[in-house]
Order: C-alpha cells, then sequence, then structure tokens
C-alpha cells in the first residue's frame, strides 16, 4: 500500500496544475449540490418543523355565529385522522392593506389559542392602544415602518392602526391572498359592534395522518358547500379564502426555493458532468505522456491494479479536499442565501449545518469520481510492458495524412490547427462536451433571466394562464347591476374587452367543485387548456386533472353537474391546469350553466383595457364613477408585477451565477487544455519556431486549433438550450401551479452568448498561449 | 573575394545556473563567407551548437554584435528573429526534428508555404528536392516514424532547402545515423554545397569534417584555430591527413 501512496504522491506532485483544475470544478460541484440539497431538504424540514413548533392547523374553515347548528364544528372533531380542534371568534372580511387586496381574519391575542398563536417577531412595540401586528410576509412587502400610521379597509370601512410589529403566520400570511391582522382586545371588540355579521368562529384543526388534509378538504366542501352553513350576503365570497389547507399553502411556499435548488442541482450536476470528461481527458493524457514509466513499473513488479490505484488515488485525494472544501463553503453561504429566501416565508429560520446532506453529497461526489476514474485508467490492463519499453506505443499513432497541405488552399496556421484538431479528434469531443454542457447551462440561464425579468409577458402567461391578459377583475355588490355595468364598460373608449367570470361551486358526480362559469370561451387566450379542447356546447365542461381523479372520469366520459335547481349531464371535453381551489376546478360557459340556473346573472367581470390606458387612472375613474355599485377591483396586472418581480430578481440571481460560473469554467478548462497541450507539443512548437513561425502565429495556431471543437460545443449546447428550455422550466414552474403555456428562449440573446462565447474563447486561448512568446526556439528545441 | 555573409563582434553568451555563471562564447569575433562549407569542430561541451544557434538567431547573445550581410540580427524581436531565420536560414538538426504529426511531404511544405504565396511552385519544387534526395512518391504521405533514420534527415535537409536559404546551419546531421545512411546525407550536403550553398555545420565526426572547406576548431568559448581545404573531393585523399594535422595541432 506504502507503494500505492508513494505513486500517487509522485503523481500528485508531478500533475499539480491539471489537479488544481479538477479541484476547483469539484469544489464547485460539491459547493452547489449542497446549497442545492440543504436548500431543498431544510425547506420541507423548515416549513413541517416550524409549522408543528408553531402548532399549526392543517384545516381550517369558518363557522357562522347563527349557524343553524354546530355540524361544522362536530363533522371535524368527529374526523377520523383530526386529534386537536379549537375555535376562536374572529372578525372576517374582504379588504385591503396597502396594495395588498384579499381576505383578512381580525383577530386579538387570546390565551385560548394554541394553534399558531400570535407570535411576535422581536421587533414589536405592545400591542396596545391602535397597535396593529401584520403577518410577517405582509409586513416586510408593504414598506412600512413599525409606528407608522396604516389604513385597513374592511368590507368598504376604513380604520386606522398604528403598526407595532409582524407575527409569524403558516396559513394566513396572503401566499393564498388570506391575512391574519392582530389588534388590541379593545379594538377588536369595536369592529365587532360595527360588523357583528362578520363575527365568526374561525376553527382550526391538526390531523395525525397529514395526507388525509386534501380528503377532509374534499368531503368538508362537499358536505356543507352551498348549504344553510355557507356564508352569505356580502361574506360570500369569503368562501374564496376558506377553508384553507397546510398542503396548500406549503406547495405555494416551497415552490420558488424548490425551484432554486433544482436550478442548482442542475448546476452542480453539470459541473459534475465536466469534471469527470476533465478527470477522464487527464487519466488519458497522462497514461499517453507516462507510458515509459508504466512499462517501467509493470517491469519492476508493480501489478496493474497497483498503478491504476495509484492513479485513481490520485484524482480522489484531490476530490476529497475539493468536495470537504466545497461543503465548507456552502455552509457558510446557505445562511446568507436564507437571509434572502427567508423574508419569503416571514419566519424565523434559524440554519443549521445538515451533516447529513454534507456527507452525503462528498460520498456521491467521491463515489463517482473513484468509479470514472477507475474505468479511465483500466486500459492499463491491456498495455504490454515488452511493447511499452521497446517504444512500440507512440502517443501519437498517425495513421493518415488527414487535410494534407498540398491539396489545399488553407491559410497555413488555420491548415495546421485543422490538422492538429482532426488528429485528437478525442480531445476534441470532451472539449465539445464539456462546452455544450456549459453552453446549455449559460443558454438556460440567459433564456431564464430573459423571461423572468426582461420580457416577461410568456412567463406571465405561463404563471397566470388567462389572466395574463387581464387588467381588472371587478365584483360587483349585486348581480342586479350587471346587465348596465356591463353596457357602459362596453361603451367606454377605453376598455377594450369586458366579459362575465365568476366561480361558482357546482356539484359534479357528488363532489362539489369550483367551477368558472365563463361568457364565453373565446374570450380567453387558452393558456389554461393542456389537453382536448374548450367546449363548444352547452353541455361542454373542462376540468383540472385533480377534479377529474376525484370523480373518476376521464376526458370525453359524461358526468353529472348539479346545482339547487337541475342536474344534467355533460361531456368533458379537455384538461385545464389551475392553481386556484387546491387544483380542484372546472370551467363551463355560461350557456351551459343556465340550463342549471337559468336566472344567473353575472356579478364578477373581467376588463380588458386598451393599449396605453393607464390601469391606475382607469381605477380611479372608476371607483369615481361606479364606487357604490362594487365592493372590489383587483388589478391583475398589478398584482402580476409585484409577483413576478420577487420572483425575477431570485430567477436572475440564479441565472447570472450559472451564466458566471459556465463561463469561468470554459476559461479555466481551456486553460488546463492549452497548458496541457504547450507542454505535450512544446517540441514541435520549437521545430516551428526554428522554421520561422511567429509567436503569433503559433498562438493562433493553437486558439484555432481548439476553435472547432468549442464551436460545435456552444452551437449544439445553445440549440440543444433553445430548444428544450421552455420544456424544462415549465416542468419547474409546474410546481407553481403553472397553467399552460410555453417559454421561449430569446434566440438574437442565446446567439449573442455564443458568439460572445467563441470570440471570449479564442481570446482566452490566445491569452493563454502568449506564454510561448517567453521559450526560444533555442530552448524548445533543445529541452 | 569571398563576400562575407554572417558575421559576429564580441560575442558573448553566457547561463546562469545554481553552480554559477557559466561563460560559453567570449568575445567571439567570426565571419561567415558565402559558398563556403563551413565546419565548426571541438571538444564536446565546448558550447559548438551554442555557437551555431547564436549565431543562426535560434538564440539570442548575451552581449555582442551579430550582422548578417550587415544588418544587424541580434538585437531583433522572438518574432524578427523568427522572420530573419524563414527569409534566410536552413536547418538541420542532429534529432530531425520533423513535425511528427504531418506526412514527409507536408514537414516540406509547411516550410515553403510559410515563405512563399505561389503554393503551386512550392509543391512542385518540394517534390523535385525530395526525388533529388531520393525520397520516393511512396513516403511522401508517410508520417516520420513511419520512415528510416536517413530518409527522415534527407527529408529535414530537403525541409531546409525548400526556402533557398541564404545559409544552413548544420548541428550533427549525422549524429543519429549508421554509417550508410551518414553517407548519404553526408554526400547531398557536399551536393548542394557544390551547387552554391553556404552550409555551417557542428561536428565531431571527422568524416562529417572533411566535407568542410573550412574548419573552424572551438575551445574555451573562442575560435582556436582555422583550417581551409579545397572543396571536397571523394578522390583527393590528401585532405584527410591535413585535416588530422590541423586537429593533432588543436590538441583534437
Amino acid at each position: 500500500m506504502n507503494n500505492i501512496f508513494m505513486l500517487t504522491k509522485s503523481n500528485l506532485i508531478k500533475n499539480k496544475s491539471q489537479s488544481l483544475s479538477i479541484f476547483i470544478v469539484m469544489l464547485l460541484v460539491s459547493l452547489f449540490l449542497n446549497i442545492g440539497l440543504v436548500i431543498y431538504i431544510d425547506v420541507v424540514n423548515f416549513l413541517h418543523t416550524r409549522a408543528d413548533e408553531l402548532n399549526s392547523s392543517h384545516f381550517s374553515t369558518v363557522q357562522r355565529k347563527d349557524a343553524p347548528s354546530n355540524a361544522q364544528i362536530n363533522f371535524i372533531n368527529d374526523y377520523p385522522d383530526i386529534y386537536s380542534v379549537e375555535s376562536q371568534s374572529v372578525i372576517i372580511g374582504i379588504g385591503s392593506v396597502g396594495n395588498h387586496f384579499g381576505g383578512f381574519i381580525i383577530s386579538y391575542d387570546s390565551p385560548n389559542q394554541f394553534m399558531n398563536p400570535m407570535t411576535p417577531f422581536e421587533d414589536v412595540f405592545p400591542l396596545y392602544g391602535d397597535a396593529i401586528y401584520l403577518p410577517r410576509v405582509l409586513f416586510l412587502s408593504s414598506g412600512y415602518n413599525l409606528g407608522d400610521t396604516i389604513t385597513v379597509v374592511l368590507m368598504g370601512e376604513e380604520f386606522y392602526f398604528t403598526l407595532a410589529g409582524s407575527t409569524e403566520e403558516i396559513l394566513y400570511d396572503g401566499m393564498m391572498n388570506l391575512w391574519r391582522l392582530y389588534i388590541p382586545a379593545e379594538r377588536f371588540a369595536e369592529i365587532q359592534s360595527i360588523f357583528p355579521e362578520y363575527n365568526v368562529n374561525l376553527i382550526s384543526s391538526r390531523m395525525e395522518d397529514s395526507s388525509q388534509i386534501s380528503t377532509i378538504y374534499q368531503e368538508y366542501r362537499n358536505i356543507f358547500f352551498g348549504t344553510e352553513y355557507a356564508l352569505t350576503g356580502e361574506l360570500s365570497r369569503f368562501g374564496f379564502y376558506l377553508p384553507i389547507t397546510y398542503d396548500e399553502l406549503f406547495e405555494a411556499r416551497s415552490s420558488i426555493p424548490m425551484i432554486f435548488s433544482a436550478f442548482t442541482i442542475a448546476l452542480a450536476i453539470i459541473l459534475l458532468v465536466v469534471g469527470i470528461i476533465v478527470i477522464r481527458f487527464q487519466i488519458t493524457n497522462n497514461i499517453e505522456e507516462n507510458i515509459v514509466n508504466i512499462g517501467i513499473l509493470k517491469a519492476v513488479g508493480h501489478s496493474n491494479f497497483q498503478i491504476i490505484l495509484s492513479i485513481v488515488l490520485q484524482f480522489v485525494f484531490v476530490v476529497i479536499i475539493a468536495a470537504i472544501l466545497g461543503a465548507l463553503a456552502s455552509s457558510l453561504l446557505i445562511p446568507l442565501l436564507i437571509q434572502i429566501i427567508e423574508p419569503m416565508f416571514g419566519l424565523r429560520w434559524l440554519p443549521s449545518v445538515n451533516f447529513t446532506i454534507i456527507l452525503f453529497s462528498i460520498f456521491v461526489i467521491i463515489l463517482i469520481t473513484f468509479v470514472f476514474s477507475f474505468i479511465s485508467s483500466f486500459k492499463i490492463n491491456s498495455l504490454d510492458t515488452l511493447v511499452i519499453l521497446r517504444g512500440g506505443l507512440n502517443s501519437y499513432q498517425f495513421r493518415k495524412n488527414i487535410v494534407p497541405f498540398y491539396k489545399s488552399k488553407n491559410p497555413i496556421v488555420l491548415q495546421m490547427a485543422l490538422k492538429r484538431f482532426f488528429q485528437n479528434k478525442k480531445q476534441g469531443l470532451m472539449i465539445s462536451l464539456i462546452v455544450t454542457s456549459l453552453t446549455f447551462a449559460g443558454s438556460a440561464s440567459i433564456a431564464t433571466h430573459y423571461n423572468m425579468s426582461v420580457n416577461i409577458d410568456d412567463f406571465v402567461q405561463m404563471a397566470a394562464g388567462e389572466l395574463a391578459f387581464i387588467n381588472l377583475i371587478v365584483n360587483l355588490n349585486d348581480s342586479q347591476l350587471g346587465a348596465d355595468f356591463y353596457n357602459r364598460m362596453s361603451n367606454n373608449s377605453e376598455v377594450s374587452k369586458i366579459f362575465g367570470s365568476e366561480d361558482i361551486g357546482i356539484f359534479i358526480e357528488n363532489n362539489v367543485i369550483a367551477t368558472t362559469i365563463i361568457e364565453n370561451f373565446e374570450y380567453l387566450q387558452g393558456y389554461s387548456l393542456v389537453y382536448g379542447r374548450f367546449p363548444t356546447a352547452n353541455n361542454e365542461i373542462v376540468l383540472t386533472p385533480l377534479a377529474l381523479s376525484s370523480i373518476e372520469k376521464e376526458v370525453g366520459d359524461f358526468i353529472s353537474l348539479r346545482t339547487s335547481n337541475e342536474s344534467f349531464e355533460f361531456l368533458i371535453t379537455g384538461l385545464i391546469t389551475s392553481s386556484n381551489h387546491a387544483g380542484f376546478s372546472g370551467m363551463i360557459d355560461i350557456n351551459s350553466f343556465l340550463i342549471l340556473e337559468p336566472d344567473f346573472v353575472f356579478r364578477d367581470f373581467h376588463i380588458v383595457l386598451e393599449d396605453g390606458v393607464d390601469e391606475e387612472v382607469f381605477v380611479n375613474f372608476l371607483y369615481e364613477t361606479e364606487g357604490n355599485i362594487f365592493f372590489n377591483i383587483v388589478s391583475i396586472q398589478n398584482e402580476i408585477d409585484t409577483q413576478i418581480a420577487s420572483m425575477g430578481s431570485i430567477f436572475s440571481l440564479i441565472a447570472f451565477i450559472i451564466l458566471i460560473v459556465s463561463f469561468l469554467v470554459i476559461i479555466m478548462i481551456l486553460y488546463m487544455i492549452i497548458k496541457i497541450t504547450i507542454l505535450r507539443l512544446k517540441r514541435e512548437l520549437g521545430i516551428q519556431k526554428a522554421i520561422g513561425f511567429t509567436n503569433f502565429q503559433l498562438m493562433n495556431q493553437i486558439a484555432l486549433n481548439l476553435t472547432p471543437s468549442i464551436v460545435i460545443g456552444v452551437l449544439t449546447g445553445s440549440v440543444i438550450g433553445y430548444l428544450s428550455f421552455g420544456t424544462i422550466f415549465g416542468i419547474l414552474l409546474s410546481g407553481l401551479g403553472g397553467t399552460g403555456g410555453s417559454l421561449e428562449a430569446p434566440i438574437l440573446w442565446i446567439v449573442m452568448m455564443s458568439i460572445a462565447l467563441i470570440i471570449l474563447s479564442y481570446i482566452v486561448s490566445i491569452l493563454i498561449s502568449w506564454r510561448i512568446r517567453k521559450i526560444s526556439a533555442y530552448s524548445l528545441v533543445t529541452q | 573575394m569571398k563576400k562575407n555573409i554572417l558575421s559576429t563582434e564580441k560575442l558573448h553568451k553566457s547561463f546562469s545556473s545554481n553552480s554559477g555563471k557559466q561563460e560559453i562564447l567570449k568575445n567571439l569575433d567570426i565571419e561567415i563567407y558565402e559558398g563556403d562549407f563551413t565546419v565548426i569542430m571541438g571538444p564536446s561541451g565546448a558550447g559548438k551548437s551554442t555557437l551555431l544557434y547564436a549565431i543562426s538567431g535560434m538564440d539570442t547573445p548575451t552581449k555582442g554584435e551579430i550582422n548578417f550581410y550587415g544588418r544587424e540580427i541580434s538585437k531583433l524581436s522572438n518574432d524578427g528573429l523568427a522572420l530573419f531565420r524563414r527569409e534566410n536560414c536552413g536547418f538541420i538538426f542532429q534529432q530531425t526534428y520533423l513535425l511528427d504529426n504531418m506526412s514527409i511531404l507536408d514537414n516540406v511544405l509547411v516550410c515553403g508555404f510559410l515563405k512563399s504565396k505561389n503554393r503551386n511552385e512550392v509543391v512542385k519544387k518540394a517534390k523535385k528536392i525530395l526525388k533529388q534526395f531520393n525520397l520516393s512518391e511512396y513516403i511522401w504521405d508517410k508520417f516520420p516514424s513511419q520512415v528510416s533514420g536517413g530518409e527522415a534527415q534527407r527529408a529535414g535537409i530537403a525541409r531546409a532547402l525548400i526556402n533557398d536559404p541564404k545559409i544552413v546551419f548544420a548541428d550533427e546531421p549525422t549524429g543519429a545515423l549508421n554509417s550508410s545512411n551518414s553517407k548519404v546525407v553526408l554526400d547531398t550536403l557536399s551536393e548542394v554545397n557544390r551547387a552554391g550553398q553556404s552550409i555551417v555545420m557542428v561536428t565531431h565526426d571527422i568524416s562529417s569534417a572533411l566535407r568542410g572547406n573550412r574548419i573552424l576548431y572551438f575551445r574555451d568559448g573562442t575560435i582556436f584555430g582555422e583550417c581551409f581545404l579545397d572543396k571536397y573531393d571523394e578522390a583527393k585523399i590528401d585532405r584527410i591527413s591535413k585535416l588530422k594535422d590541423f586537429l593533432d595541432e588543436m590538441g583534437w
């Protein structure tokens, strides 16, 4: 064994700079793999752990104070997997805080609240007088400072508070447009007296088996939706927000960090592939260069296994150190990354070092290195000692005179570069593979940045689906006002389009499924449709995959739709995607719904403004002219812009890191290859200098020799990146409730990146080859 | 009166090493004449090759001047020297130093293409020279590792001559060859010298030195003695004794 270590040590000393390139690549692999895995696993662990620490509810709903009976709380209490239930008196309503519009739960610090009790962050003033605590996410994104006076609009009434702090919320942090605000008990009583009808019991429950959360959600809706237990009057709209489940929140909260970690792990895998290719190249090169030494070692009695192991261990040692240092570096970086991610959660996150992940990632990297370097060194077995020692094995086994000079019209430097390129196909293939991998990563990152920060229309379509083309959603107080409002808006020159669109709960095969009633499918862009077609006849429906599986039907089947009035058979014509209502939803047109509910009139409308119309000015105009007939206007584009901007900055950061890493690794690989090339071709370069080649000609020759491989790699990588970006990103975004559509990679940007990469590689190759100038022809020849 | 091609003035070359500074060329003044076959001899390790590479622009002197047809080349940059060598010099090395990833023909052409733009002319000329040196078409497409040492060295001479250099520098051109191959190579050199080609050759082999018409004995960093012979003629055996007497006098 000592012999092996001696050989390994000698290999390491001899190949210091080669080992350095492996070290850097593998350090980056370990760094990114650890970051990706830790973020991925810690997000899951952290959310579950923090939810458990805060004793968060798994399933929550509200029960009216004047409900006919305690059937709702009894149902929850009696549900097999529920082990804890509590009820709190709260005020609910639709309203806004700053730019944030949605459902609000007003609460106070009750000693009887054990599920996610009020848990303020450190930076708080006492909850006293006009004080108010906002959920941490709302606090951070609203731009308010402690001590600021803020206005809470609730069911059209304005209330003024002084911002005193923020709280940790699992369910009511605004992720599902539902927030919980804490105010002093006295103010609570005051608002309660103003809105006695909005005072309800918030029922929270925890389950033994969290996999049953979606079951209780669906069963609860099937029993209570549309019954005398439902919220009525102006509160009926609050039914959009409740019941709410921990599953929905977990999915929504974890999706962005999951995508972040997916990107990082993908980069680590690409770099690992690069590292393995480089190791293979170095081993093959070292065997060729040291073939005589290997022959001598064999001759003096070393076994093939000992020689192979000495080569393998050389790389394994380097990779062990790189992997450990990469993991340590990731441990330093992860807390900084978590600081970036933490505001999205609004929860206290104290990152800890995850030794299991670190050991796992180090083990995986070492194992892969060991296996591939062992396979790469295996050819030593087939080398015959005598043949080696007699010089029978030449590094350069030239057999065919490729691109002979007398047939060529190319400039001589290009001709010589081409000759060497064709004679070093294996090296060329290696460079092409490495450049392909990294260009693919670069293309994908550029396309990500482009779609998330520059031209976000396609991404918005993908993430927001049909809403991407809507400017405003207007909810009227009374459906009877709908026809006149529709006419006025239709005649308004600033309105391009107005159509009714309203979510209604419908019994589909005995399951209540939130179904969007749409005035006309022709008004939609079709981005939500993923399979089949939109309805064209009056008895057709499209459903989400979850809704479809819940009723155990397929596209093409007939199903029964029922409201309180009628039941009718509908044909399922297609599949749509939607993240609304926990993914259980469907869509039919107004004519179909009128068969079930002949008296139905829209009270919710989607408005598309003419190009160039200022959305904010138009909303103000609506408030002034129509303010008394609606209780809510949602500026969709404004909401989309806010959300996309926050996601865009994170994705652009990742994209930038990937791009920089890709470029740096390409430069490093070029450095390694050119250095090896110069060492290997020192004699040839010396001869060329002697016969009159200038330094610049030789530098050009080296750069041009690498250029075909780089061009092939860049073209392949960018074409793969361009063609596959939409699909890959679509899969990643499916976690965000992407609603179909597709993202396109910006071809011009990718072409520009490719050209830049080729030019940069050429310039870098020239600069690295610059070292040739220091060596005189004489020393090159005599060495 | 022979025309001076190359001359040095107080040429000095030294190397620094761990054991101190080692002076190889000491204030050397030397002149090389057009049409001569100049042979540099001397004991092993005297610095013959260093002298050859210094005056040929392959290496730069520590001090002193080198003039080529009166133009100083010792101050030229690396690239300037490369252009100088391309335009004016041909080199023949002990190891053939052919580019081993190129065929025999390509090895000759690469040198020719460097200087001349008329490629067809260069190809014709290269083939003619190769044939002239008994290198048949059969081996033109072969790689250096696939031909004999003698063939490779003759290809090296062909490469050295393809650009009609004003001077050819040869460093022990037969050092790695057997006697029959050595004779072929030396015959080739004698033949081109008879045609007017100036040659400077370093050797420690008397039979090789006999091909020259001017013998310089180099020792202790300077030219220790000089001997003139007639142009090589195999029949004239008195050259041998004259050279031997000279070398005995030099302490060979």
